[in-house]
């Protein structure tokens, strides 16, 4: 370490560490699995496909439920957390998360025992709303957090919905594959468009990011070229953009390609939401408390 | 609180009156002090001593899901630790970095692996501090409830101040009701030309930091060349 | 319902004063803060308020202890107090026998409030070879004050009780806002600063307060008496001088104008590397913005010529008339107790006495009363020592002297060391016997330091670990045991005498907490009244203030004031400069730390953990080290590590690092004592021609990166 002792905290560019560091890798799960499960689950009713909207329930109520009960300081009380959603994106994000267990669990019995009434297509409608929230809610708690620029985006909940949606299609994908109740072609179109569409996205967030103050700017180099730069270009370019892309232009050119390599493309797809999550967590800087001139 | 960087002699000593008043344990440091030592054409020694701003429109306060994170009626925002699950929504949500999540090590005993002081058995009596949720300045909210319940003014009288700004040798804290414009804090913001950090997040903090000249300190010296750090802008 | 009380006690975390309230609750301490119904106004530093983690700490040494195995092996047993203090006497009595009543060096460190005993004790067992660090420190200013003054004291009037603050301070080599009880208390000092019109301060390096000061002098370490003359010889001949003061009140003047001529603005600017239009400035201000002051730091008594250094910037004083007028600078006079420097002084230095003081042939101010450290230091490596059993109390000699490597050789060659401490650190590591000392919150005793206005009660809090006793304790069982006529039956009883002129009891005096004379109670311009000499004058052989100092020509020295190049520098010693050019400073106390105290405080080693060199960012550029790296630092004598602070606040062609430096959690016995600290690289062979002090402040040296890291 370099740094030579308490006091000169935050005349520099300060990461926050909570939410990235040492435990805090919970939070990075359950956030990107919020992205991965609310996106899935949208996919699935696309497609109707009930695999799907299983793997989503799970995914959500065990994967991040479970993410983000491990990560608290005092687990116990969980239950107060629900209890401001007034002006908590926390809150508000819990009950998405408790609703869509509950309203998801409600759809997908009606969608076995009975389906086709009017009681599956309420729930279908509302549990969609809880997933589309679940996956949506993560970007709204980043984008108030006045101190880091780098979250400071109206793009962040977008970004993240729709890299969820697409991690979705690459689960469709996968479930296609393994004989499930989903169409393999119209996965794999939908997921080519929402490639070059996130890939467009990403651009733009990190221009934008680059224009927001110093801070932003030193967030957005230590992606390009810092400690973060192998996760960036490993992880959410060349496994999470390259790859796929190149997966897709091949199976678009040959018309149909190896299972493998579907689903390689498809893990990478995941990589990359995975890497785009940290990345984002782990560059946040805050606007040094008090600045030095140079 | 005003905080007046022309004195400040970055001596630590508010640093330790907190964590004494409090029983802080080793790991956890409530108020912190930011040295600065720039170099434009004239270098500028200074040290911001920092703590929770007491913000009027609270980030914290805003995000925190259980409530455990309030506002009393005199501004102070304050945890209950009772409440708290430790989510450290409001740590990464301070954007002035106030907040602390009391972890596993950093409850550190002042001689691990040692026996625990007496000082420290008695700090778990007094002022049981919760592994597992989050603190901050309270702006000794205790000794503030303590001494009005006397009778005692906050800022003037000692038993309703805090801790660090009675044991400042350079009095460079002076702690006061903001609302009365008459008090000093409202007259060193007025005439010295107070200033919050970051105004631009629209916190409104209810610390403000002045700067001066020695040897026309009590006038505003528009000549110091000090780091207007901090303000708005880039 | 448990029981709680509020004791007062005084703080001596540092050289001490700060009236204190602790919280004792069923016997354990709850709570510690500042008592506002004391001088300083309830405030406390960071040091005093870690005093809580202090006391209970698992290290603190809490039985006498014998060494068993060869010195500084660390093997030690544990033994009673009579057994230890019996041995103890027994070796002093037979040295004494044997080779005479100087072959006992009694020594402590700076002042803790110890010194009364220190001396007394010494004395009394009819020896003068006492070893402080006085002469680095403090004792300096004090004699030569003492040429003008008589009695030696002058601080600067940061009260404003005779209706007036300064108008133009200058803080010269002084970080009195962290160094407190150093000359007079940081609050105090803090306080005039909103009364003051200018701030002048000199320093080669930054501080809060000289970014903010009216004028900073950013002066070549060890060039100060260049400056000072220059100021004098602006004020003399822009005729600036105080012309009432200077005709009726002063010797010597007409001399002093002329010595001065040589040290212009121009001249003084090339020595010490200001510009001659700061320094003309400098002398304007101070002599037309009156009354003013001038806060001295010892970083003037750590140089080799600090005597003249200290001659010049009192000269300075002189000539515009800055002593004893409101606002200026103030001897003060002592509340009714007296001083209890009287405790010490009644038992007199006898001839034969000042006969064995080693050094008192060369340094004929510096060791009147005292030893010369040095020296002793040179007689032991020698072989013909007069020093044959030393018994040491708080001060750690062998970090705090120059030329570490030389000392550590050096104590080897003792017949006997003993050491009083509350930690087994480098000195005590290297003793005989060790004592366990009791800390301030833990004893009865009376305060008073250097501005010597009041006298406060330390009260007991709690009682100390294991066995340890009180300093005083100490001294008195050991004086009793060889010299009972000078000694008490117990500690009460000799507090009891110590406060006979005040016509209070201990207990009285302890209840009281504090006894001072402020405000009206001081009298100024003392020379204008019968004070010190019957018609007025002042308490010298001339009866006024000299700038031409018959003292100082009687035992031979130059009367009047001059610059003198450091012992090594860019211009005395250009072919080492060549090799080592950068000036090395070492000094810059740290707020939390005091000497070489408190590492092992964990709170206050939170603050820096490690000790930290400053160098200027071009510097470090230059020599390839970025900040927060280790840097080696390196001298003909040796090479330390300290952890880079890039500073554009220093000069740079100068580098500072924190003195008194060791690591108590590291292995002893020398406890990572040679890995950082700056005496590894100071020498002790080039010393002040008055005082014996060594050059600590004005070295050369040159730097670069400790590759390894740590
Ligand atoms: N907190 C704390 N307080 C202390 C101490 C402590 O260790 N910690 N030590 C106590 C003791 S024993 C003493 S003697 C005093 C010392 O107290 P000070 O006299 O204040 O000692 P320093 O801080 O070493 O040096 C003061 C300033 O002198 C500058 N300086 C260095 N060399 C030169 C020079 O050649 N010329 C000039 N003009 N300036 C120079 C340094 O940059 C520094 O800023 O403090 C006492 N008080
Ligand atoms: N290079 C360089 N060398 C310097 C200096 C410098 O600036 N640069 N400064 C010089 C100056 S000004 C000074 S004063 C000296 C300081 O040197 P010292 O005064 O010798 O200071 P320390 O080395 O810290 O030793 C203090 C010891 O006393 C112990 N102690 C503290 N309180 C008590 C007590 O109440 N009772 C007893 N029995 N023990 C106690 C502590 O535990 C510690 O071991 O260093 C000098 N040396
Ligand atoms: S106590 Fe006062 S002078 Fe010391 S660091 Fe804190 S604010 Fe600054
Ligand atoms: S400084 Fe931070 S913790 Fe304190 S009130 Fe403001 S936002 Fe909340
Ligand atoms: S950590 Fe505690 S105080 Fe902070 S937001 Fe979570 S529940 Fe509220
Ligand atoms: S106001 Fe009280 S709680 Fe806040 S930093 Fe100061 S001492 Fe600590
Ligand atoms: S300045 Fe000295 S006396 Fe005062 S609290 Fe600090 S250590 Fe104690
Ligand atoms: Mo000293």
């Amino acid at each position: 370490m370099k740094t030579m002792q308490a006091h000169e905290w935050m005349i520099n560019y300060t990461r926050q560490t909570e939410w990235i560091d040492r435990r805090g890798i919970f939070l990075w799960i359950a956030f990107y699995t919020g992205g991965l499960g609310g996106g899935l689950y949208l996919v699935s009713l696309f497609f109707n496909s009930l695999w799907g909207m299983f793997l989503s329930w799970l995914i959500i109520a065990v994967i991040k439920g479970g993410a983000h009960f491990i990560y608290l300081g005092r687990p116990l009380r969980f239950w107060r957390m629900v209890t401001r959603p007034g002006s908590s994106w926390l809150s508000r994000g819990i009950i998405f998360v408790l609703s869509f267990v509950v309203l998801a669990g409600a759809q997908m019995a009606f969608t076995y025992w009975m389906p086709g009434t009017a009681g599956e297509i309420i729930f279908k409608v509302l549990a969609g709303i809880a997933a589309l929230a679940v996956s949506v809610y993560t970007g709204f708690i980043l984008n108030t957090v006045k101190g880091v620029p780098f979250w400071n985006s109206s793009l962040l909940p977008l970004l993240f919905v729709s890299y969820g949606v697409m991690s979705g299609f690459g689960l469709a994908i996968v479930i296609a594959l393994s004989g499930g109740d989903v169409n393999l072609a119209t996965s794999e179109t939908w997921s080519r468009w929402l490639l070059i569409f996130n890939t467009l996205l990403v651009v733009i967030y990190l221009l934008a990011a680059a224009n927001r103050e110093a801070t932003g700017k030193q967030s957005v180099m230590e992606q390009m070229r810092g400690h973060l730069a192998p996760v960036f270009w490993a992880g959410i370019v060349a496994l999470g953009i390259v790859v796929p892309a190149v997966l897709a232009v091949f199976s678009y050119i040959v018309g149909e390609i190896a299972t493998a390599l579907l689903v390689t493309g498809v893990a990478c797809e995941i990589i990359g939401g995975l890497s785009l999550r940290y990345c984002i967590l782990k560059a946040g800087a805050y606007k040094p408390l008090v600045a030095r001139t140079s | 609180m005003v905080v007046d960087l022309t004195v400040c002699s970055r001596c630590y000593a508010c640093v330790a009156a907190c964590r004494v008043e409090h029983f802080l344990p080793m790991g956890m440091s409530w108020p912190k002090l930011v040295a600065l030592e720039t170099n434009d054409d004239h270098p500028i020694v200074s040290t911001y001593s920092v703590r929770c701003n007491q913000c009027q429109d609270a980030p914290c306060v805003e995000v925190c899901p259980t409530g455990a994170t309030r506002q009393r009626p005199d501004g102070i925002i304050v945890i209950d630790q009772d409440k708290c699950v430790g989510c450290r929504y409001c740590v990464v949500a301070c954007p002035y970095q106030n907040r602390t999540f009391l972890s596993k090590d950093k409850d550190r005993g002042f001689f691990p692996g040692k026996i625990h002081t007496d000082f420290e058995k008695a700090g778990k009596e007094l002022y049981p501090h919760q592994v597992g949720t989050t603190e901050k300045c309270n702006f000794c909210a205790e000794r503030i409830d303590a001494g009005l319940a006397k009778g005692l003014k906050p800022g003037i009288d000692r038993e309703a101040t805090p801790a660090c700004v009675n044991t400042c040798p350079a009095r460079a804290l002076t702690f006061g009701d903001l609302d009365d414009p008459d008090s000093e804090v409202s007259r060193l913001i007025r005439e010295r030309k107070g200033f919050q950090l970051h105004p631009e997040y629209g916190t409104d903090p209810s610390i403000y930091f002045i700067d001066g000249k020695i040897g026309c300190s009590d006038k505003p010296a528009d000549d110091i060349k000090a780091e207007k750090a901090g303000v708005a802008g880039k | 319902m448990p029981e709680q009380k509020i004791v007062k006690t005084t703080c001596k975390g540092c050289h001490g004063g700060c009236g204190v309230l602790v919280t004792v609750v069923d016997g354990t301490i709850t709570h510690i803060e500042g008592n506002p119904d004391t001088p300083t106004k309830g405030t406390m530093c960071s040091k005093g308020l870690s005093s809580i983690q202090h006391i209970n700490h698992p290290d603190r040494l809490k039985y006498p202890l014998k060494r068993t195995g060869k010195r500084g092996e660390g093997k030690w047993q544990r033994i009673s107090w009579d057994e230890a203090l019996d041995t103890i006497a027994a070796r002093m009595k037979e040295s004494q026998e044997k080779y005479g009543k100087s072959s006992v060096a009694v020594s402590q460190g700076t002042g803790r409030g110890y010194n009364e005993y220190t001396h007394r004790f010494a004395r009394s067992i009819g020896t003068a070879n006492i070893i402080t660090p006085g002469y680095v420190c403090h004792s300096p200013r004090l004699g030569l004050y003492g040429l003008v003054t008589g009695y030696g004291r002058l601080y600067c009037d940061y009260h404003g009780w005779g209706g007036e603050f300064p108008k133009t301070q200058i803080s010269w080599a002084k970080q009195l806002e962290i160094s407190s009880a150093d000359s007079e208390m940081a609050v105090w000092f803090l306080n005039s600063l909103r009364h003051v019109k200018n701030l002048i301060v000199i320093d080669p390096r930054e501080t809060t307060l000289s970014s903010r000061a009216t004028l900073w002098l950013q002066i070549r370490p060890g060039t100060d008496a260049a400056l000072a003359l220059a100021m004098i010889n602006v004020i003399i001949n822009e005729g600036l001088w105080d012309r009432d003061f200077v005709a009726n009140w002063t010797y010597g003047f007409d001399r002093l104008k002329e010595r001065v001529q040589e040290y212009t603005p121009e001249r003084a600017a090339e020595i010490t590397w200001l510009k001659a239009e700061d320094i003309i400035k400098a002398a304007r201000l101070f002599a037309i913005d009156t009354p003013g002051c001038i806060q001295f730091g010892s970083s003037l008594e750590r140089q080799a010529n600090c005597g003249q250094t200290l001659r010049a910037v009192i000269c300075l004083l002189g000539v515009t008339g800055n002593i004893e007028r409101p606002g200026s600078m103030m001897s003060w006079i002592p509340p009714a107790s007296g001083l209890r420097e009287e405790f010490f002084t009644e038992i007199p230095i006898t001839d034969e006495m000042r006969k064995g003081i080693v050094g008192s042939e060369t340094y004929r101010m510096g060791a009147a009363r005292t030893a010369h450290s040095d020296t002793v230091i040179k007689q032991l490596l020698e072989g013909n020592s007069v020093v044959k059993v030393w018994f040491s109390v708080g001060g750690q000699q062998i970090i705090h002297l120059a030329n570490t490597k030389e000392v550590m050789r050096a104590l080897m060659n003792l017949e006997s060391l003993f050491h009083v401490d509350q930690f087994m650190g480098p000195m005590a590591e290297h003793a005989d016997i060790v004592l366990p000392a009791a800390h301030f919150l833990e004893i009865d005793d009376i305060y008073d330091m250097h501005p010597r206005f009041m006298v406060e009660a330390i009260n007991k809090v709690v009682d100390p670990p294991g066995e340890a006793w009180p300093d005083n304790k100490i001294f008195n069982e050991l004086g009793k045991r060889l010299v009972p006529q000078y000694w008490f039956d117990n500690v009460e009883i000799m507090l009891d005498y110590q406060l006979k002129k005040s016509g209070l009891t201990w207990k009285e005096f302890s209840a009281k907490g504090v006894l001072a004379r402020m405000g009206k109670e001081q009298t100024y311009y003392k020379y204008k009244t019968d004070y010190w000499r019957k018609g007025g004058g002042f308490p010298t052989p001339t009866g006024k203030f000299e700038f031409f100092s018959t003292v100082l020509e009687n035992l031979g020295y130059d009367a009047l004031p001059y610059f003198q190049e450091p012992g090594e520098s860019p211009v005395s010693t250009p072919e080492l400069a060549k090799e080592y050019p950068l000036v090395l400073s070492t000094g810059y106390r740290q707020p939390f730390y005091f000497l070489s105290q408190y590492r092992n405080i964990p709170w206050l080693r939170s603050f820096q953990k490690d000790p930290v060199v400053q160098i200027h960012p071009e510097t470090g550029k230059k020599y390839g080290i970025e900040d927060g790296d280790w840097a080696w630092i390196e001298t003909p004598r040796g090479r330390i590590k300290q952890k880079t602070r890039l500073f554009p606040g220093i000069h740079p062609g100068v580098v500072m690092a924190t003195a008194n430096c060791f690591y108590p959690e590291e292995p002893g016995p020398l406890h990572g004592m040679l890995k950082s600290n700056p005496n590894v690289l100071t020498s002790n062979d080039h010393c002040d021609p008055m005082y014996g002090s060594p050059d600590l402040t004005a070295l050369l040296c040159k730097v670069y990166k400790a590759e390894d890291g740590k």
